[in-house]
């Protein structure tokens, strides 16, 4: 109620002035220009703050650096602390569709309700609400191009054990501000201990060399994403990538119950049939038609329907939950795709992905492709019955192939004649046509004897 | 390459505000409490704004995090003295120039605000700061704690 007040008081109270300002002259105005004043706004900001999540005790020497994305090679900005490691940033923004501001309101302190005292503080409006959250980010990833270099003509150096100065100097190469910070003997560390993860080692000497290796790589990226199970998808994820993929359809929700007895004495004969899916269309067909009348035509078609559900609650034995492991399979999937598209880049994501998907991967998803290859089956047929179902309630069950191609010529035949039959006569007659004549006398009318 | 500094002009603690509608300007305001006055009414963080009743959820800046507002600058740091000293061989390497963003406030908590509602678990800042924060450290966990273990 109050802010409503305050945002229509003030026109209010200049109107006031501007009528006074009628009678009494110049200095009521300038009173009012003193109000309005008072209330206008600043001039835009160019240079607006941001609003940031940044790690607690970073150490006075990190630096936001800007650094070529693993994945899409555009230059972002990263967080490093050369004790803490590197962070990234992740830019949270609300949709162009959903409008969000920010207002920075002075702190109020936990307790809102303590201070009533009515005193103007500062404020900042923002138009655009970005907050941008650092996150600690895996060296690995920002190595994986030094490490596995994508160019032709250092395939014979690809296969050659370096040290671990090299691999940072090449790194530093690419992106000078990293280099800076890479003078810190413990993110030196930190960089070299992630190379171990992704390659073959070899000690020189009192030196450790390193030589890519995607197995290793691939392993690295499978504990990840085992650890990222572990911890649980994130709800919205899991929702819509691995409950949904995973749903048997349904196909009659409503009706199931009580159909389901009838479809239980019917489905005996058809039973045989109806476990082989691409059989069905046609038996449960034939088996709508050769049921006994006293079903409407709509009933029929579920009783179909419900068959089709029996038939397949005995091929997998649960209908709503995937067999055993498949889920935890479609997972880990979904958690290592995650990681890939993320942050690998894509000459490096593409055979790691083969890699997984050939017999020597070191986990087997073939139950997983098979239940999903095995629901996509579902899938379709359920989406033909359906088709077929309501195909059958619009028009005659012997409506074969013969009487549409018939049907479909009729109509053919007598669009070319309508066609025929505009093109002899004028725009304007074919206006005139249109006219609403009754009431008015016929033409004849006027020739006839009086 | 920026270096994140505390300003002199440090404004201290502030709270920002998800609004939940466009305000087509970016500058200071004045946030008197006759326009802007959130406070607890039935167990619920409300608000007023321009006569709409605005729930909302409050978000805590997750932990080993803190939130701060900066302030992007012209000014360049002075180099540090002796940088080539400490002898990784960088010797005929360029400096990178660094520039100061000055930290002018620093925020524990925010709020989101909805109309008449509290905004759920799939709000985008709602995900960015709890969701997204734990589950990033999954991805990017370093198995350090793992190897502990074998050991």
């Amino acid at each position: 109620m109050r802010t409503r007040n305050a945002a229509t008081e003030v026109p209010r109270k200049g109107t006031d002035k501007r009528t006074r300002a009628k009678i009494t002259t110049k200095a009521s105005e300038s009173e009012a220009a003193e109000l309005v004043s008072k209330i206008q706004l600043g001039p835009e900001s160019s240079n607006p703050p941001l609003l940031f999540i940044l790690p607690e005790d970073a150490s006075p020497e990190a630096r936001v650096i800007s650094l070529e994305n693993p994945r899409y090679s555009t230059e972002d900005r990263y967080f490093v602390c050369p004790d803490k490691g590197i962070y990234e940033f992740t830019k949270v923004a609300a949709p162009k569709t959903t409008p969000r501001s920010w207002l920075l309101a002075p702190a109020t302190g936990d307790n809102l309700e303590s201070d009533k005292k009515t005193h103007n503080e500062d404020g900042f409006v923002m138009r655009d609400a970005n907050l941008f959250i650092s996150t600690p980010i895996d060296p690995l990833f920002l190595l994986l191009t030094v490490l596995n270099p994508l160019s032709k003509a250092s395939e014979a150096s690809k296969k050659l054990f370096l040290s671990g100065d090299d691999y940072l100097d090449k790194l530093g190469e690419a992106s000078p501000h990293l280099s800076v910070m890479l003078r810190s003997p413990v993110l030196r560390k930190k960089f070299e201990d992630r190379m171990k993860v992704a390659c073959e080692t070899v000690e020189a000497g009192d030196e450790t060399m390193y030589r890519w290796s995607e197995e290793k790589l691939l392993q690295e990226l499978l504990r990840k994403a085992k650890k990222m199970i572990e911890k649980g998808l994130p709800a919205s994820m899991e929702e819509k990538l691995i409950k949904k993929p995973l749903e048997v359809p349904i196909l009659s929700v409503k009706r199931e119950d009580s159909s389901l007895s009838e479809s239980a004495k019917d489905g005996e004969a058809t039973q045989a049939d109806s476990i082989d899916l691409s059989d069905t269309q046609s038996t449960t067909n034939s088996a709508a038609e050769s049921l006994p009348t006293p079903f409407s035509e709509t009933s029929t078609a579920t009783t179909s329907f419900s068959e089709l559900e029996n038939g397949d609650m005995s091929t997998p034995k649960a209908k709503t939950s995937a067999p055993d492991g498949v889920t935890e399979l479609l997972r880990l999937r979904t958690a290592f795709l995650f990681i890939s598209s993320n942050y690998i880049p894509l000459y490096i994501s593409t055979p790691l992905k083969k890699a997984l998907c050939s017999p020597e991967s070191p986990v087997d998803f073939k139950p997983l492709d098979t239940y999903l290859e095995h629901l996509a089956k579902l899938r379709q047929d359920a989406l033909a019955l359906r088709s077929l179902g309501d195909y059958s309630r619009k028009r005659d069950i012997d409506d074969d192939d013969e009487t549409i191609e018939h049907r479909a010529e009729k109509k053919r035949k007598r669009e070319e004649e309508d066609k025929r039959k505009k093109a002899g006569v004028s725009v304007g007659l074919r206006k005139l046509q249109k006219v609403n004549t009754t009431g008015m006398k016929k033409m004849s009318d006027f020739f006839k004897k009086k | 390459m920026l270096a994140i500094q505390k300003s002199k002009t440090h404004k201290g603690k502030c709270t920002p505000n998800v609004i939940p509608c466009r305000i087509n300007h970016t500058g200071p305001v004045e946030t008197s409490k006759r326009y802007w006055d959130p406070c607890v009414r039935e167990g619920r963080t409300t608000a007023y704004f321009r006569g709409r009743k605005l729930f909302a959820r409050r978000l805590k800046v997750p932990k080993g995090y803190k939130g701060v507002v900066c302030l992007k600058t012209e000014r360049v740091m002075p180099q540090e003295e002796g940088g080539e000293e400490v002898g990784y061989g960088y010797g005929g390497e360029k400096e990178v120039e660094v520039k100061a963003m000055e930290e002018v406030g620093s925020w524990e908590g925010m709020y989101v605000w909805g109309h008449e509602s509290v905004v759920g678990e799939e709000d985008g800042f709602v995900r960015g700061m709890e969701e997204w924060v734990g589950w990033s450290g999954a991805i990017h966990d370093l198995g350090e704690k793992e190897e502990d273990e074998k050991v």
